[in-house]
């Protein structure tokens, strides 16, 4: 220890602590095994369209538990969206004004929820179940409870089309986990946004305006739930009201498989990404061999316990 | 007397930190066996073996002879040994009298609490133990401390222990109540009792103990009766070499004003006006309580300022925000560094460069070189034991996370700081390594404000010293006439 030249050493290779990196190896081996059909770029091109606007939300989760919160509204802030962008395009607006639109609405609602939780002081898990019940309650005003149709064949592509095997939505994802990686680990946003989770007074005595970077958490949440249900209203070719319903669920579970921790201040968008993929790969293989819906569940929730055991583990060793 | 308690060769090992070697201690029945030495010497680590709230890596622990296993706090209290700790154990939201009787079945009226007979017995209880002024059916979180602390050692009677645990139980109480302790103290003994007792104030040490135990970084120094030494000699034997070899001599000298207060008052302090000047230690000294922190609170935007002015370098501070002070060049490291100077959960790295993130990054993106940088420069500078740059805060030991918070502060090139105790909870060699820097410091023309709870650290270490009552300033000293006597009288009002 005290020669000083020799003390600081890289950090140590340690295979535990790459244990997602390997559980989503064996989901993926596990799924290839099951069918033949796993690695063709159809079935590929499928998963990763369908996980993709999931995968989105998993990062806006993560930014909110990264700062200690709990974002319960991501469903309804990206259901609110896509009925938002449906009910636009069906007005003939262009398509580019209409997910701008719909990008703001989801912005605004991430806001509201931030400042409840930092200017008046709730709790974030009240806040953000309000909000869920305010956001769900508005995209059911505004679709009157129905699917809305619209008819816009460039908005379409969106969701359609994909370059080689990868699907335009899923470049977006990538996009997006890039910038939001980028933002965490390269800027002071995201060095303060992570230190509020950490310890909230030490980042208040640094001079950090803390309220104002932790709205912007929320805000960003919203944002990419504003983005996702663009996305889903592309796929889906409408808008619809059972968009997002149970997603904050996956997406925490999500943030969690990927060693997240609800304490705030941990968490990576890599392992956010990873556990929405084996969220989404464990549906897939639960499909493939047929297994009932009701063991799907049971199976999904065993999952979510022993990936957060472990991950509860290391952090404390 | 009878052995009741024999711990023999105990070690303990935390990551990075020895924190007991090869320990010996003993009690007998009827016998006070107090543990002295300075934080960090292994004093709470050896009683959280015993307690069963730690485990020894190796050595035995026997109980009348027979060697026994304590692998949890549920085992100690079946072996009838008890803690008084700093109130730990109260339920915050139960009243006294429920939290004294909690578990306990003979206050119950079938299924049902009896809550007169509860609050009888509780009311009763208290008084036979001479805090007959505490209000039972009082919620523990609206008592004061040294309330809390009368219930703690009520509770701990209550359970007639073996052995009982006292770890610093005077520490919060009031002169009053001290004297009522060593009554308690002294009913338990002649009980057969045997007590473990653990205390900063050495005249306490001496008027209590039959045996004395001097603990040294993780290793028992020796075991004497306090015939044996008197207080110098002890403080020797705890700190392993004469006080005045810890403080590092400097050249005092004053420069201009640097920083000027004017009747500031807030929510906690009351009119308080001072000067520093470049190039000082200005020691503010007083009881737990008198307004030390708050003041420091006040001069870094976290307590508004009600009335009254702040200039720093000439220059009037308007909004009050902590930005503001760090803007015009104050830093302050916090008493608990735990609960707001670091981040646990991150780096070594960025916590060093997490005030002056600015110094990084440009327009708000991190140069990731220039973090390292200025990290790893922070690291060898200050002598930061640690693994690697990416190690997290939490697995260094206290004095290297001190040092990191100080690297922290220092990095952002404050031409102020405020001390709060920078030198709790750390060591004796980090201790003098953070002497020596802050006579650095001084001499490069910062200026120091230290608060510190430490007598021989204020008067070895200050220029001048403010003594707090009250939140209000009490008294000044210069270093050339002041003792311990002085402080401690003006402190309390005498």
């Amino acid at each position: 220890m005290n020669n000083l030249e020799n003390q600081l050493q890289r950090k140590t290779f340690r295979l535990w602590d790459y244990d997602r990196y390997i559980m989503l190896i064996v989901f993926i081996g596990l799924s290839a095994l099951l069918s033949d059909k796993f690695f063709t770029g159809l079935n590929i091109s499928n998963l990763l369209k369908q996980n993709s606007a999931l995968g989105i939300v998993a990062i806006a989760e993560l930014l909110v538990i990264l700062t200690g919160g709990i974002d319960l509204s991501v469903g309804a802030m990206t259901s609110l969206s896509g009925i938002s962008v449906a009910l636009l395009l069906r007005a003939g607006i262009p398509w580019p004004t209409a997910v701008a639109i719909a990008l703001l609405v989801g912005l605004l609602s991430g806001t509201i929820n931030g400042l409840l939780v930092t200017v008046a002081r709730l709790v974030p898990f009240i806040v953000t179940l309000g909000g869920m019940s305010i956001y769900m309650g508005l995209g059911l005003l505004l679709s009157k409870g129905r699917q809305v149709f619209y008819k816009n064949p460039s908005f379409l592509v969106i969701g359609r089309d994909g370059i080689w095997i990868i699907p335009i939505v899923a470049i977006i994802w990538i996009v997006v986990a890039i910038s939001i990686n980028i933002l965490l680990k390269r800027t002071l946003p995201g060095r303060y946004i992570h230190g509020i989770g950490g310890n909230r007074d030490a980042v208040r005595l640094s001079g950090v305006n803390v309220k104002f970077f932790e709205t912007l958490a929320y805000s960003l949440s919203g944002l990419l739930c504003g983005l996702a249900g663009v996305l889903m209203a592309s796929r889906l070719t409408l808008g619809s009201n059972s968009v997002g319903q149970g997603w904050e669920l996956t997406a925490i579970a999500s943030v969690m498989v990927g060693g997240g921790s609800f304490i705030g201040g941990i968490g990576t968008v890599g392992g956010a990404i990873i556990g929405a993929i084996i969220m989404g790969l464990i549906g897939n293989i639960m499909n493939l061999l047929g297994v009932s819906i009701f063991w799907q569940q049971i199976i999904r929730g065993i999952i979510i316990l022993l990936a957060v055991f472990s991950s509860t583990r290391k952090t404390n060793n | 007397m009878t052995e009741l308690l024999s711990m023999t060769g105990i070690d303990k090992q935390f990551p990075g930190v020895r924190a007991l070697k090869g320990v010996d201690f003993s009690l007998k029945a009827g016998e006070v066996h107090t543990l002295v030495g300075e934080n960090g010497a292994g004093k709470s680590t050896l009683i959280n073996i015993l307690f069963g709230a730690l485990h020894a890596d190796s050595g035995s622990i026997f109980l009348n002879g027979k060697q026994v296993h304590i692998s949890h706090p549920n085992d100690a209290h079946k072996y009838g040994i008890h803690a008084v700790q700093q109130h730990f154990s109260l339920i915050p939201t139960m009243t006294v009298a429920e939290n004294l009787f909690y578990g306990h079945h003979h206050v119950r009226k079938g299924v049902l609490i009896d809550w007169k007979l509860l609050k009888n017995e509780a009311a009763e209880l208290m008084k036979s133990l001479g805090f007959g002024r505490v209000p039972v059916m009082e919620r523990i979180d609206r008592l004061s401390v040294a309330e809390g602390q009368r219930v703690e050692i009520a509770k701990a009677i209550l359970l007639k222990p073996k052995i009982l645990i006292m770890d610093e139980p005077s520490a919060v109480l009031p002169e009053q109540d001290i004297e009522n302790l060593f009554r308690i103290i002294r009913k338990l003994k002649s009980e057969g009792v045997g007590i473990i007792y653990i205390s900063h104030h050495l005249d306490e040490v001496f008027e209590i103990s039959d045996r004395i135990s001097v603990l040294k970084d993780g290793e028992n120094v020796d075991t004497i009766t306090p015939d044996m030494v008197d207080q110098q000699g002890l403080v020797k034997m705890m700190v392993g070499r004469e006080i005045s070899d810890m403080f590092p001599q400097r050249v005092h000298r004053q420069g201009e004003e640097v920083l000027r207060l004017e009747s500031v008052t807030t929510k906690h302090i009351n009119d308080i006006s001072f000067q520093l000047h470049k190039g000082e230690v200005l020691g503010i000294s007083g009881l737990v309580g008198s307004g030390r922190t708050e003041l420091c609170r006040a001069l870094f935007g976290l307590d508004r300022i009600e009335s009254g002015t702040v200039e720093v370098y000439g220059k009037k501070i308007e909004k009050g925000k902590t930005s503001e002070f760090i803007r015009e060049g104050m830093g302050f490291v916090t008493e608990d560094r735990h609960k707001d100077g670091l981040i646990l959960s991150n780096s070594v790295n960025t916590n060093i460069t997490f005030v002056g993130s600015k110094k990084i990054s440009k327009a708000g993106f991190i140069n990731r070189k220039s973090d390292r940088d200025s990290a790893e420069r922070f690291v060898r500078k200050m002598r930061i034991a640690t693994p690697h740059l990416d190690q997290k805060v939490k697995f260094l030991s206290g004095g290297n996370q001190q040092k990191v918070v100080l690297s922290k502060w220092l990095f952002v090139e404050p031409k102020i700081l405020l001390l709060d105790e920078p030198t709790r909870g750390i060591d004796v060699g980090a201790k003098v390594e953070i002497y020596k820097l802050i006579n650095d410091l001084v001499q490069q023309d910062y200026s120091v404000i230290m608060v510190s709870s430490e007598l021989q650290e204020i008067i070895q270490m200050s220029d001048r010293i403010l003594v707090m009552r009250n939140g209000s300033i009490a008294g000044e000293f210069n270093r050339e006439n002041i003792t311990e006597e002085t402080i401690i009288a003006c402190a309390s009002g005498i």
